[in-house]
């Protein structure tokens, strides 16, 4: 007891001592708070962001898998070429992952690439090009058409987002076998076309080869990519016709038309999606092949500069306890050293040296409680503008850092690359297909049909955690300006219990050097080099 | 009974160094004052370290009431069987007079009513002046500060006192104070008080004188 009342008479007596040392260890206390908090913030955020968030997946080729970068043996290229020739799922093979259990529904696309005899694409050049320059997938014959065959309203992402909406007639029939299609509003008036005329739409690969569609509907998208590179005058989807799979199935039959068909599976949760790989490998999926969010990529491109500022926090965190630690242990070293004349005349009337050991203890721990405490507290207070604060810099840096083309630009935020099928753009829901640059083969069995728009503002307008802003304004762009740039929660219990133990370890620290240098000490030495 | 005994006792700072005491024998009775004396380097505040615990002796034994002082806590030791007297006074300097008493009757572990009252009444015994009781020691002369480590040295009634050169930094009349404190703890208290000096006034005031060579003179 005594000990105690001595700890805290002594703490008043040296304050300038007790000062200094509390200062050290608030502010460590502080800078520790705000570091965990930032790393709070951003797990948070990102359990939030996912548990909000609709995901949508799609089998898509490892590339990882076939350029042999998992088993660190790389096969030869025609190995690499037949892997991703023979790569194409079947509309049968997609639905039988689709009946998994970690599957809450699926719905699949095809599309195919036409010209067309009477009519002309929307296009900045003579002769139209807005079919190649939109929807053409590599290793299809390029027309100047795309035109899509939904298997279900559902499938209609753009629509049902409502960044699409039929302004004149109607939508063609769920799942219908009819030739109906919609077009859009751009398209109607280039062409002069309406409700109730039908267009005569010709194979790129054998002119001879004609089938005509009605129109029943025109479309006007609120999504257009205007100032997108490649679409500098925001054509966008203008020579996009929209009709059932069924009906388009049909035709291609009929006609011979390349169809590419991919299929599109919607998860319950994060969990159902992450499970929904090792599932469908289970249930005969090739090794070659793995399942990819565009949901989870977009939202964890969003989350990339809180995820850099939580890493930057670790790190500052790391350091901060090893300086904060060694300053600590110093100043209590030399406190200790400072005080060596008690400690002998203490030890001399009778005061165990483990007593004495335990006096200064307490001092530190009881100074160190309340720095930590009042650090603890107005770290908690500040940690949510100063983690806006940085992030905003950090989303700032991020966003200069793709507009130069940095490292972030086609990388995954795991650093990985994308895969294919992995389009950038949050506004390409409808250009179900995707190719590699350097190859004319179709290596993709799905395409970026999320509800990225749709599921990201839920996000962003939802979520009690995060909000995502548009850094970039209306431009939009690949979809890349979408950071979390502010949270509203910061610290929390786990921050605090991270914090005790933090205060722990640099009492722990101050307590061992106070320990070691007491017990060392020989009271009568002490005692008679002063005299 | 002798309360404390030395027996056939050495000690050398360091194995390979000569012996500082060799072979010493002494017997140490309550309601005496001994006066320890010799030349300097002879070994007296050894002796007196040894006697307080604060070092352990090469060869020999100290025994306190019959008990080898080392085979018990030597801290307890030094908290309750003996009070020290520093030449130095060897006060904590942050600490007022009634806090250095307070403090000690703590470590002893001694329970006292109220510390406060009972540390007040010894140093106003020892003369310490009221408004000298809160004053800071280091502001206090050296006689005051002898006083206030006397008033240690006693606020847990050890049955021994040892002191070294109590009156070494003293002038004449305050020296003089000091030795009739320490006549009147050993004739009117019973304690055993052994005093390291180079004094004759200390010598005289002794009932018994011991040197160190081994003489012994009454």
């Amino acid at each position: 007891m005594y000990i105690m009342k001595n700890a805290l008479r002594n703490i008043q007596r040296s304050k300038g001592r007790s000062i200094l040392f509390a200062a050290i260890v608030f502010i460590i206390a502080l800078s520790a708070c705000l570091s965990l908090s930032i790393r709070a913030a951003a797990e948070t955020t990102r359990a939030q962001g996912l548990e909000q968030l609709s995901i949508t997946g799609n089998i898509t080729l490892d590339m990882d898998e076939i350029m042999g970068e998992k088993n660190g043996e790389p096969p030869d290229r025609n190995e690499m070429k037949e892997s991703i020739q023979d790569s194409e799922l079947s509309l049968e093979e997609l639905q039988k992952y689709a009946k998994l259990d970690s599957v809450k529904s699926f719905w699949y696309t095809g599309s195919v690439s036409v010209d067309a005899s009477k009519i002309e694409a929307v296009s900045t050049s003579q002769g139209g090009m807005g079919g190649r320059m939109m929807g053409g997938a590599m290793g299809q014959s390029d027309g100047d058409f795309t035109i899509t065959g939904y298997s279900s309203d559902e499938a209609m992402t753009e629509f049902a987002d409502g960044n699409a909406e039929i302004t004149d007639g109607v939508m063609f029939e769920e799942g219908t076998s009819e030739k109906t299609c919609v077009i859009s509003s751009a398209l109607a008036k280039y062409n002069d076309l309406e409700v109730g005329d039908s267009i005569k739409f010709v194979s790129p690969s054998d002119t001879s080869k004609t089938f005509k569609v009605k129109i029943v509907g025109i479309y006007s998208s609120s999504s257009s990519s205007q100032g997108d590179i490649g679409d500098p005058m925001g054509i966008g989807n203008s020579n996009n016709i929209y009709m059932s799979y069924a009906a388009l199935s049909a035709i291609a039959d009929s006609t011979g038309l390349d169809m590419r068909t991919q299929g599109t599976y919607s998860f319950a949760d994060y969990d159902a999606y992450s499970k929904f790989e090792d599932q469908a490998h289970e249930a005969g999926l090739d090794s070659k092949y793995t399942v990819r969010s565009q949901d989870i990529s977009n939202y964890e491109r969003q989350l990339q500069p809180l995820e850099n500022l939580s890493r930057y926090a670790k790190y500052f965190l790391i350091i901060l306890l090893i300086i904060g630690g060694a300053v600590l242990m110093a100043l209590t070293m030399f406190s200790i050293r400072e005080r060596k004349y008690e400690v002998g005349v203490l030890a001399a009337i009778g005061m165990s040296k483990k007593k004495i050991a335990r006096q200064f203890i307490y001092e530190i721990a009881v100074i160190s409680i309340a720095a930590i405490i009042l650090g603890g507290l107005l770290g908690s207070l500040t940690s949510v503008p100063v983690t806006n604060k940085l992030l905003s810099a950090s989303a700032a840096t991020t966003t200069d850092s793709f507009d130069r083309g940095g490292p972030d630009g086609g990388q995954a935020p795991d650093g990985g690359q994308m895969g294919p099928g992995q389009d950038q753009s949050t506004d390409s829901s409808t250009d179900q297909v995707t190719d590699q640059s350097s190859s004319d083969l179709q290596i993709t069995q799905t395409a970026s049909t999320s509800s990225v728009d749709g599921s990201q503002s839920d996000t962003a307008n939802d979520d009690s955690a995060t909000t995502a802003k548009t850094l970039d304004g209306e431009r939009g762009g690949p979809g890349m300006r979408d950071y979390v740039d502010s949270v509203t929660s910061a610290a929390n219990l786990k921050v605090i219990a991270e914090l005790v133990l933090v205060g722990l370890l640099l009492i722990a620290v101050s307590a061992g050097a106070a320990l070691s240098q007491v017990l060392r000490y020989d009271p009568l030495s002490i005692l008679t080099s002063r005299d | 009974m002798s309360i404390l005994k030395i027996e056939n006792m050495s000690f050398a700072y360091s194995p390979n160094t000569r012996k500082v005491i060799d072979g010493l024998s002494m017997e140490f009775d309550e309601g005496k004052v001994y006066a320890l004396e010799g030349r300097s380097g002879a070994g007296k505040t050894t002796l007196l370290s040894l006697l307080a615990a604060l070092t352990s002796p090469t060869e020999g034994t100290i025994t306190v009431n019959g008990e080898n002082v080392f085979k018990k806590d030597t801290y307890a030791y030094r908290a309750s069987d003996v009070g020290i007297v520093f030449q130095n006074y060897n006060l904590l300097p942050k600490l007022n007079a009634i806090e250095n008493v307070e403090l000690s009757i703590d470590i002893s572990g001694r329970e006292v009513p109220d510390k406060r009252r009972h540390a007040t009444d010894i140093l106003t015994q020892l003369g310490i002046a009221d408004y000298d009781l809160e004053r800071p020691v280091l502001q206090m002369s050296g006689g005051q500060q002898q006083r206030v480590a006397i008033a240690r040295a006693l606020s847990y009634d050890p049955p021994i006192i040892l002191a070294d050169e109590p009156t070494g930094n003293l002038d004449t009349k305050t020296e003089q104070e000091i030795i009739q404190i320490f006549d009147e703890l050993a004739h009117r208290r019973n304690k055993c008080v052994i005093i390291v000096t180079h004094s004759k006034r200390v010598a005289q005031m002794a009932d018994e004188v011991f040197s160190i060579d081994g003489m012994r003179e009454s």
